[in-house]
């Protein structure tokens, strides 16, 4: 099974209150940068990938996150490493 | 209470900041100043009348045994403590770093345990995230936790906790042995083996607080000391409530430094008459009381915030989503950088009596300056102040 970008958003939906994110004017998609769209620093970034840690029971290292900027990136990445995924790449459009 | 904002304290606490005010007035105005060797630990004989007057860890909630006096009281409190003393001020308010981190996120039975013993004992706590090397970046924090079983090993050196040597429990940041992005605050008690105090810091100024380095060598601890929650939001939380009243040191010292100034002027004669009549005297006061009102704006609307979030059902969760509050760190970077140009231009006002050691306003100097100084220096508030503020057009003022 396939991790999507709309899972992905939808769990920074959920998230946004517990990670301090002010998403309520913001279109999130796959192409959505954390950094610059989403307003997140460093601290935000690591609750984050905890959370995606424990929900996809994956382990991200340092080196996967040298090229993330976007959610497409993280989905990619996730996809890459996560044991429940069917393919090696990630549905960035959806 | 001073100042118009507020719904007031209610009787309870009114009548407790009569108490304070009279433990302020009758003790602390005569004690003598503490000097470089004095620390107020929980045996010296200041901290006994306090402790004995009921006046210690006011801000403790009824449920855990203690007053619940607000924050915004709270402001005020340390204003007056500060005005006679900042080093016993620090010293009595810095416990609420600790113990609001452990009164929010640990479990109810360790929270009851050691809250209710602080509320009941008037002891002190302490709380450690400073490292050496990770300095300002706490994502860099070396000292680990492990979890075994129903237990929870710490190892690791921290540079700096005030009240540790003295505190009857500390709270450690450190990160997960096996998951460098896993960081929890755990609580250790004082007599845990493996845990030592190291030597006393020596300070420039706030004499009569201790603050001390320690090691954890194989610290063992139940499982249930270890705080919910992201351990580097749970210490921003913690940090909230003692940077608010840190800053709140300020206006005593302010207050304190105005008061030297219009003693002294009233005794001075310059070109014949009185300093309190010389105009630029005057200009140079009148400044100091605006920016003294400044002081007590920032920390009354800080503490307004503070209380309101803490009154809600869902406090610890609110508190922990937003982690640092942006009004906390604007007043304490405020009253750090205001309080220093005040305390500054009073010195200059002494001319060369103000630069010797024993006068009164060195003292005051060396006192105001920890404000920008310690819980994040003002360069580290500044950048943090930008990432999180200014950098993203939805979250600037």
């Amino acid at each position: 099974m396939t991790i999507s970008s709309g899972e992905i958003v939808a769990d920074l939906h959920e998230l946004s209150d517990q990670l301090d994110l002010d998403l309520e004017e913001v279109e999130v998609s796959g192409a959505s940068s954390l950094e610059n769209d989403l307003g997140m620093d460093s601290l935000n970034l690591m609750d984050f990938l905890v959370f995606l840690e424990k929900k996809y029971r994956v382990k991200i290292s340092d080196e996967h996150l040298n090229d993330v900027e976007t959610i497409s990136d993280i989905v990619h990445v996730l996809n890459e490493i996560s044991p429940a995924a069917a393919g090696p790449t990630g549905d960035a459009a959806a | 209470m001073r100042g118009p904002r507020g719904a007031g304290p209610g009787a309870e606490v009114a009548g407790f900041v009569d108490d304070f005010r009279a433990f302020v007035a009758g003790t602390l105005a005569d004690a003598p100043a503490p000097g470089p060797e004095t620390v107020y630990d929980d045996e010296h004989p200041l901290w006994e009348k306090f402790r004995a007057a009921g006046l210690a860890n006011w801000w403790l909630p009824a449920r855990h045994g203690g007053p619940g006096v607000p924050l915004r009281v709270s402001v005020d409190l340390i204003a007056e403590l500060s005005y006679h003393d900042p080093g016993f001020a620090f010293a009595a308010m810095l416990p609420i770093l600790g113990s609001r981190m452990l009164e929010f996120y640990g479990t109810a039975e360790v929270a009851d345990r050691y809250l209710g013993e602080m509320a009941k004992g008037g002891t002190f706590c302490a709380a450690l995230g400073s490292e050496v090397v990770a300095g300002s970046e706490l994502a860099l924090t070396a000292t680990t936790f492990r979890r075994e079983g129903d237990h929870l090993v710490v190892d690791g050196e921290k540079a700096f906790s005030t009240n540790l040597a003295f505190g009857r429990f500390c709270l450690a940041l450190a990160r997960n042995a096996e998951d460098h992005r896993d960081f929890s605050v755990v609580l250790v008690p004082a007599d845990t083996p493996g845990f030592e105090p190291g030597p006393r810091w020596l300070m420039s100024g706030l004499h009569g607080t201790g603050t001390y380095p320690a090691t954890f060598t194989n610290c063992v601890v139940p499982a249930a000391n270890e705080l919910s929650g992201n351990g580097l939001r749970v210490l921003e939380v913690g940090l909230n409530g003692s940077r608010i009243l840190m800053a709140a040191i300020a206006i005593g010292i302010a207050r304190r430094a105005r008061d030297l100034s219009m003693e002294y002027a009233g005794n001075k004669q310059l070109g014949g008459r009185p300093l309190t009549q010389n105009a630029v005297f005057a200009a140079r006061m009148g400044q100091l009381e605006m920016e003294l009102e400044s002081l007590k704006s920032v920390c009354w609307r800080a503490a307004d915030e503070y209380d309101a979030l803490y009154a809600r059902e869902d406090a610890a969760a609110a508190f922990h989503g937003q982690g640092v509050l942006k009004s906390a760190v604007m007043a304490k970077m405020h009253c750090g950088q205001t309080g220093w140009r005040i305390v500054s231009a009073v010195s200059e006002g002494f001319g060369g009596l103000g630069y010797t050691e024993a006068h009164p306003v060195q003292r005051l100097l060396r006192d105001m300056r920890h404000i920008s100084l310690v819980e994040g220096g003002d360069d580290v508030l500044r950048e943090l102040t930008y990432g999180r503020y200014v950098r993203h057009a939805s979250r600037r003022g």
